[in-house]
């Protein structure tokens, strides 16, 4: 089974504080589907783009700034997704916690009647979230579709291992990685890369580019495979042409392919549980916050 | 070619003569001979020099010491104070066994045991492990006393009591004492039939200035070797390899450099290089650290100049600025999840797999 894949590299400046700025995305979406792309990501903090001037300072600045953020962002996402028929995984948003005030920074995925068919909150924040006070999520769910089994791999978590091991134990073979960072080609395969070639399964990154806040972005958005299955052994099916710039890449992520890498050395095959059991979880007291 | 190859190798005679060959002796006598120039330490900073190692067959313990005399005054010379070999650093003592190269010109190892019938290669290491574990083991013991360095002698591939094989790698102090070894904890898939057993236990080592781990070249495929260390406080994660393929950037990339960017710790490769017995090993040894200790710098601190040549990379890693940087790190692991997750969920996708056979099939 193949199927396509688009990750769509965005600028900043076309939803920073822009009204309507949803509508915004629609000609880089449609453009997407019509090429024949089934799933379509786009970067990380793209949910917070239309509201960047009131999140200035913080989201509990109002009570109301993240219920709003949220539900524009499903209704706006919900209704893309069924426009175009195409599985939807736009970037990422805050959603509200159990408690009041509380919230996380999550990421969607929405499916082609416009249904949510996932909802992952991020577990490893970075500085942004850390200052305001997010929750991390405490869970790591895999989203099974006609199109693959997908996991969300949100911005900082790519740095902590744990998170894609979790995921493709539990099945996933696509990894999901909404980013806003700063390129160089080791900061790069230091990230999505590394996890797609530890657990031999397809990523797709969709980085966000441009000034928010005080921070500038850029990067490199991309569709990677395990690198026997790619030219050159480079680990990339197809990566954005410049850095700094909106760009959509797509791939065709061909699974039967996929599943001949695995089956000709099967990585998880040799894993040795003696050792795990051995550490885990208890190797982890006294280490982090969590 | 040696006629009953299987009997020869359990062979009361062959025993002799694998002793004969290894004899202490000749070898602390050829080392006692040898100039030891003195080093000079910095405080804080440790330096370290790589051996990209070219794999031969050696057929008696004097030559193999001389041999790794060689290189590990080079390296002292250079001032290094802990210095790594790579993965199968003691392979080169399968030419103790009489006629084992003329057996396998041009056919290999396996392709010699082949025509044999019933020779595993298994029964060749295990005939002369321990013979080969007697020079090894007097060599690095006899350097290491007279320089007064670390060493990482790379690895060894040894029958315990009961005689299952092991790939064992060793660390060696400047008293000449061995302070640990540590097992691969995770077995190629030609290990595997050729029977080796896989370690289960990451070792951390305690050194004047710095705590070290030494999970061996496949290890590091897997994340969790060097989390295990890190957490067990290791500063320099250093991954002693033989890789039997030609060099790739990127493939290589899937190994240590990869780990050092998921833990706060200096990362050392070391790796062998060479033809030997029908394989071909090729690798880029280097000393790298996180990325995000200097982004600008990059994240290799050192690299060969080579892929298939014998050489040695000298690096000086500040230990003062790998603590100041892990200590900025703010703790940010997410231990309730882990908790949540692992290690069950390990026993659960095995038990969870058709035929012990991974599906990334869409169905």
């Amino acid at each position: 089974m193949k199927t396509k894949v688009a990750a769509i590299q965005l600028d900043a400046a076309e939803l920073r504080d822009v009204p309507g700025a949803w509508d915004h995305l629609r000609p880089y979406l449609r453009a997407a589907a019509e090429a024949g792309a089934r799933l379509l990501v786009l970067p990380e903090y793209t949910g917070l783009l239309p509201f960047a001037g009131r999140l200035a300072r913080g989201p509990a600045s109002s009570p109301e700034l993240v219920p709003a953020m949220q539900a524009s962002y499903e209704e706006a996402f919900s209704g893309l997704a069924k426009e175009l028929g195409v599985y939807l995984a736009p970037g990422t948003v805050l959603t509200r916690g159990p408690n009041e005030g509380s919230c996380y920074h999550s990421a969607y995925l929405f499916g082609p009647q416009g249904q949510v068919i996932g909802v992952q909150h991020q577990t490893h924040l970075g500085p942004w979230g850390r200052g305001w006070g997010l929750l991390a999520g405490s869970e790591l769910g895999v989203f099974s579709t006609e199109i693959g089994r997908i996991g969300f791999v949100i911005g900082s978590d790519v740095g902590y291992p744990e998170v894609s091991r979790i995921l493709c134990l539990q099945g996933a073979n696509m990894l999901v990685h909404p980013v806003a960072t700063r390129y160089s080609q080791e900061e790069w395969m230091a990230r999505l890369w590394r996890e797609v070639q530890a657990n031999q399964v397809f990523g797709v990154e969709a980085a966000l580019v441009g000034g928010l806040w005080e921070a500038s972005f850029c990067g490199r958005s991309a569709v990677h495979a395990p690198v026997e299955m790619t030219e050159g052994n480079t680990g990339l099916l197809a990566w954005a042409r410049a850095i700094d710039a909106q760009d959509t890449v797509m791939a065709v992520l061909d699974y039967g392919r996929l599943q001949q890498v695995v089956d000709e050395y099967p990585i998880y095959g040799l894993m040795n549980h003696r050792l795990y059991s051995r550490y885990f979880p208890q190797a982890y007291e006294g280490a982090g916050n969590g | 070619m040696i006629p009953r190859l299987k009997g020869w190798l359990t062979a009361s005679a062959l025993k002799l003569v694998l002793w004969w060959k290894s004899r202490p002796g000749p070898v602390r006598s050829l080392l006692a001979g040898k100039d030891y120039p003195l080093l000079v330490k910095k405080p804080q900073v440790v330096r370290v020099g790589v051996v990209q190692l070219r794999l031969e067959l050696i057929s008696d313990g004097v030559s193999y010491a001389s041999k790794m005399y060689d290189l590990v005054r080079q390296a002292a010379q250079a001032g290094a104070q802990l210095l790594v070999f790579p993965e199968e650093t003691g392979t080169h003592l399968l030419g103790l066994l009489p006629g084992l190269e003329a057996m396998t010109r041009g056919k290999g190892l396996e392709g010699a045991l082949a025509e044999m019938g019933g020779v595993q290669v298994a029964d060749v290491f295990r005939a002369v492990g321990p013979a080969a574990r007697r020079i090894y083991e007097t060599t690095f013991s006899e350097l290491t006393k007279r320089f007064g360095v670390y060493v990482v002698a790379g690895s060894i591939n040894l029958p315990d009591q009961s005689g299952e094989l092991y790939n064992v790698a060793y660390l060696f102090g400047p008293d000449g004492g061995i302070l640990g070894t540590q097992r691969k904890t995770h077995l190629l898939m030609i290990e595997k039939e050729w029977g080796f057993g896989a370690g289960d236990i990451v070792q951390v080592f305690q050194t004047p200035f710095a705590r070290i781990a030494f999970p061996i070249c496949m290890d590091h495929t897997y994340f969790e070797p060097a989390r295990i260390a890190w957490l067990q406080g290791a500063e320099i994660i250093i991954d002693p390899s033989a890789n039997y393929e030609v060099y790739n950037y990127w493939k290589q990339a899937r190994g240590v450099w990869g780990r050092i960017q998921e833990n706060p710790c200096y990362g050392i490769l070391s790796s062998m290089v060479g033809d030997f017995l029908g394989f071909t090993f090729q690798g880029r040894s280097g000393v790298y650290r996180p990325l995000a200790m200097d982004p600008q710098g990059g994240s290799v601190i050192a690299e060969a100049r080579s892929v298939d040549r014998q050489e040695i990379v000298v690096a000086d890693l500040d230990m003062a600025a790998l603590r100041r940087f892990r200590a900025g790190q703010q703790a940010s692991l997410n231990t309730g999840l882990y908790r949540k997750y692992l290690p069950a969920l390990y026993e659960t996708y095995r038990q969870s797999q058709r035929e012990g056979r991974r599906s990334l099939l869409v169905e």
